[in-house]
């Protein structure tokens, strides 16, 4: 790798960013099984309790 | 095992045609053949996937080189400006098709070492194959040391997010480029072992999808 963090030819690095459940979604799809992604590389994360309504 | 190949790396393929189904043979007709492109376009786009002008482009996407007696800055700029026009008018691929490509062995051990969530995008005009065979045999063998083994690096480019690309036929190669700084971001990386005399062989799969867009 090059001093500015570009690759010598090929493809780079640019960035990161968080998978969405849409691209999960297109890599199931594509492969026949769930990317193991971990939480925080998840927009959503798998193990976020879901929102429920007060029960009083 | 063929050829120092695992055998479960022959059965990539077997899904990617379950996926991709006819849709993509009719992406070339809807874009030429209907009047989407000039014929300059589509000129461009025959020079690119049939010579051998396309070293000539990315290496000048790549490194800014220019071949002395070969197109100038100019025409390599035009040239691109073209591709990148046919691949613009042409319609979404559809989600969730895998498109193979195999790195160099300049390349192939940094690319390897990208981790989950990494964005990542090449300068040049991206050509793919819709066969993981193909991808395979453009990945060229990388070391680290005689006693770590062979190393190839492959990525599986997932597409989503109405990712374009255009479809090219030819006998040889079922090839898709996409744009030069399409965006990807890795999701997941796969390490299948094989052997190859007593030399242990691995490729690295690396699965990316499609951002929707550019870096």
């Amino acid at each position: 790798m090059k001093k500015d963090g570009r690759f010598t030819g090929e493809g780079r690095k640019v960035g990161h960013g968080k998978i969405t459940d849409a691209q999960i979604a297109a890599v199931k799809r594509a492969t026949g099984y769930e990317p193991d992604i971990p939480d925080h590389a998840r927009a959503t994360p798998k193990s976020e309790p879901a929102v429920q309504a007060p029960t009083n | 095992m063929v050829d120092g190949r695992p055998e479960e790396i022959e059965g990539y393929q077997d899904h990617q045609c379950a996926v991709l189904g006819s849709p993509v043979l009719e992406w070339w007709e809807h874009v030429a053949l209907k009047g989407g492109l000039s014929a300059d376009c589509i000129a461009s786009v025959k020079e690119y996937t049939r010579g051998r002008a396309f070293q000539e482009l990315n290496n000048y996407l790549r490194y800014g080189s220019v071949t002395p007696g070969r197109k100038s800055r100019k025409e390599l700029e035009l040239f691109k400006a073209r591709i990148v026009a046919a691949i613009e008018k042409s319609p979404a691929i559809p989600d969730g098709v895998v498109l193979w490509r195999g790195i160099g062995n300049a390349a192939g051990r940094q690319i390897a070492e990208l981790d989950i969530e990494d964005d990542y995008a090449d300068e040049a005009v991206l050509s793919t194959s819709i066969s993981f065979d193909t991808g395979r045999d453009y990945a060229e063998e990388w070391q680290t040391l005689p006693s770590d083994g062979i190393h190839y690096t492959i990525l599986r480019f997932v597409t989503s997010e109405q990712q374009k690309g255009i479809f090219y036929p030819r006998e040889d190669e079922s090839e898709i480029i996409l744009r030069p700084e399409t965006l990807w971001r890795v999701t997941n990386k796969h390490l299948v072992e094989g052997q190859r005399g007593r030399t242990k062989v691995y490729y690295h799969i690396i699965t990316m999808v499609s951002t929707g867009g550019y870096s």
